[in-house]
């Protein structure tokens, strides 16, 4: 019985498998992205989880921030995340939580991006009162 | 292995869309571009509901019964005369039909349907209870709706022996209460300290509140346990979409060429899937789209609506909720007010949306009609905050706005079994 489900689970996944030959990738592509900030101070990376960004379901990002100068990287930085639909003059409904997950590394919890087209994440690194955005536009599929 | 099984077979089912990707169809000589195939197939099917950990009675079958016996039990009003029923009907799609509600007495809000309200985010036009359970609480204590109390409602149901029966046989045994058996009405009224049955449940024990808003919660889940039965599919537009993953030729010719341009429209001039997107064709969130102020009272919408769900003492963080992590509950956990949320209201599901008008948060618009014509004019200006800005006037022509009405009649879904229709027998079995 079980060498028959195993069978089956092969012939499964090669009929996946050869299907997805012809297939043009349709949904967002998973990637990391960086960019510096607006003052070129600070280069910000982001993973999100999941990856790709889902539509409309719940999402997080795990933020690095290094000193663009490649310098030891301030102590006490604080991080905010937001994002936008520019064109459609609304953004998120939530505001993330932001916590400290090692040296310059950072989890952002409870984004959710409940439209498909064009939104700009944003992420600002403050420093006293000092505060320089990093902004990272994505198409949401 | 189940799961291993469930999993490789979802991979194979997004598989062969994203092959299907690839193609351009025509049908009755109107092609749909592949572009266009991704964005119809992302459409249907529609999904069982998803899993409810916050009432752990969501789908027990003896709590269905039971709620749908309360769903239809007008001794839950103050007069004796009013149920969940009188504004939601299943001879008219679960609405009634009406521009605004009347229970006891008029409401300012359109009946909205109960067609698969299981899969929203979010319930009321504003969204300010986060699940049915907490949603169909509510109108028991609304003096406009129903007028009743839970501390009435609790009394009903210990002193019914088939509703105590019923009720004990799902739930805990219904405890005893400190207080005497001579207060009869009593419920919280947050805004007036000095309303009499607000003054009535101050004098009761805290323990008494516990046991009396536990038996409410209840009943609450129970009618949810019904709710979540009321689920729209197997529409024509449904045949359709199996039809091109089928590549079955009679299927994909089911729908008339009306109902096929109007679906083009519906995904490209439109973009009426920006908002009204998945198997349910809502984002279930919140859009102002400029509707004006009309002869209507003002309405705050989801700006409001957020502060109170956020308050609730029936949501799915509070003490009621048969789950309270925040990991089972981001939508709430995150949820926070913005100035944006001025104005907005829900987006509506559009399975069944031919039968469930009027239309819009007060009702205004009677037919479709009358909804294609204010998208395809956009000038009224908006009571508060600002539109959508992502809409824009859209023109639709006479034969447009037939078509999008002749695609919007293929996402009409089979009728209910009739046991579902009616108050059952009795409140058990």
């Amino acid at each position: 019985m079980m060498r028959k489900l195993n069978l089956f689970l092969l012939l499964s996944f090669l009929g996946w498998s050869g299907c997805s030959e012809d297939s043009a990738p349709s949904e967002n592509t998973p990637t990391v992205h960086h960019s510096l900030t607006a003052r070129d101070g600070y280069e910000v990376t982001y993973k999100p989880n999941p990856n790709p960004i889902p539509l409309n379901d719940h999402f997080a990002l795990e933020i690095t921030v290094t000193s663009a100068d490649k310098s030891e990287l301030p102590a006490n930085l604080i991080i905010e995340v937001d994002a936008d639909m520019p064109t459609h003059k609304h953004g998120i409904n939530t505001v993330p939580t932001i916590r400290s997950i090692g040296k310059g590394q950072f989890l952002a919890e409870g984004l959710l991006f409940h439209m498909a087209g064009d939104w700009e994440i944003y992420i600002d690194v403050i420093r006293g009162p000092v505060r320089e955005r990093a902004t990272f536009p994505m198409t949401l599929k | 292995m189940k799961s291993l099984l469930v999993f490789l077979m979802l991979f194979l089912t997004t598989a062969c869309d994203n092959h299907l990707n690839s193609i351009s169809i025509k049908i009755h000589g109107i092609e749909f571009s592949p572009t266009e195939i991704t964005e119809i197939l992302k459409l249907s099917p529609l999904p069982p509901p998803p899993p409810n950990t916050h009432n752990a009675y969501a789908d027990n079958n003896h709590a269905a019964l039971f709620g749908q016996f309360l769903f239809f039990e007008t001794r839950l009003s103050s007069n004796n005369k009013v149920s969940c029923a009188t504004c939601h009907q299943p001879e008219t799609h679960w609405t009634d039909g009406l521009k605004v509600s009347v229970g006891l007495e008029q409401v300012s809000k359109n009946s909205p349907t109960l067609w698969n309200t299981a899969y929203n985010r979010w319930q009321f036009w504003d969204g300010r209870k986060d699940s049915l359970w907490a949603q169909s609480l509510a109108p028991l204590e609304n003096t406009l709706e129903m007028g009743g109390n839970r501390l009435k409602v609790f009394r009903l149901v210990s002193d019914d022996r088939a509703l105590r029966e019923a009720y004990e046989k799902i739930f805990d045994a219904i405890p005893k209460l400190d207080t005497g058996l001579t207060l009869m009405d009593a419920c919280p009224v947050p805004n007036n300290p000095k309303d009499l049955l607000q003054l009535a449940w101050s004098s009761l024990s805290d323990d008494d509140h516990i046991r009396i808003s536990r038996l409410f919660s209840n009943l609450g889940k129970a009618i949810e346990a019904f709710e979540r039965k009321i689920i729209s599919k197997s529409a024509p537009f449904d045949r359709f979409v199996e039809g091109i993953r089928r590549k079955n030729r009679n299927d994909m010719e089911s729908l008339s060429s009306e109902a096929l341009r109007g679906m083009k429209l519906f995904i490209g001039k439109g973009q009426c899937i920006l908002c009204h997107t998945g198997p349910n064709f809502t984002d279930r969130e919140f859009h102002n789209i400029g509707l004006d102020r009309g002869n209507f009272p003002l309405a705050v919408g989801r700006f409001k609506g957020i502060e109170q769900v956020k308050t609730d003492e029936f949501n799915r963080l509070g003490n009621y909720s048969d789950d309270r992590s925040v990991l089972s509950n981001k939508a709430l956990h995150y949820v926070t007010q913005k100035p944006n949320n001025l104005g907005e209201f829900k987006t509506p599901t559009l399975r069944n949306i031919r039968k469930t008008g009027p239309y819009m948060h007060d009702g205004r618009f009677e037919n479709l009609h009358q909804v294609f014509d204010f998208y395809s004019k956009l000038n009224q200006k908006p009571a508060l905050g600002h539109r959508e800005e992502s809409l824009r006037p859209l023109n639709f022509t006479d034969k447009e706005i037939t078509d999008l009405i002749a695609f919007f009649d293929s996402l009409t879904g089979a009728p209910l079994d009739d046991s579902l229709m009616q108050k059952p027998d009795s409140p058990g079995r």
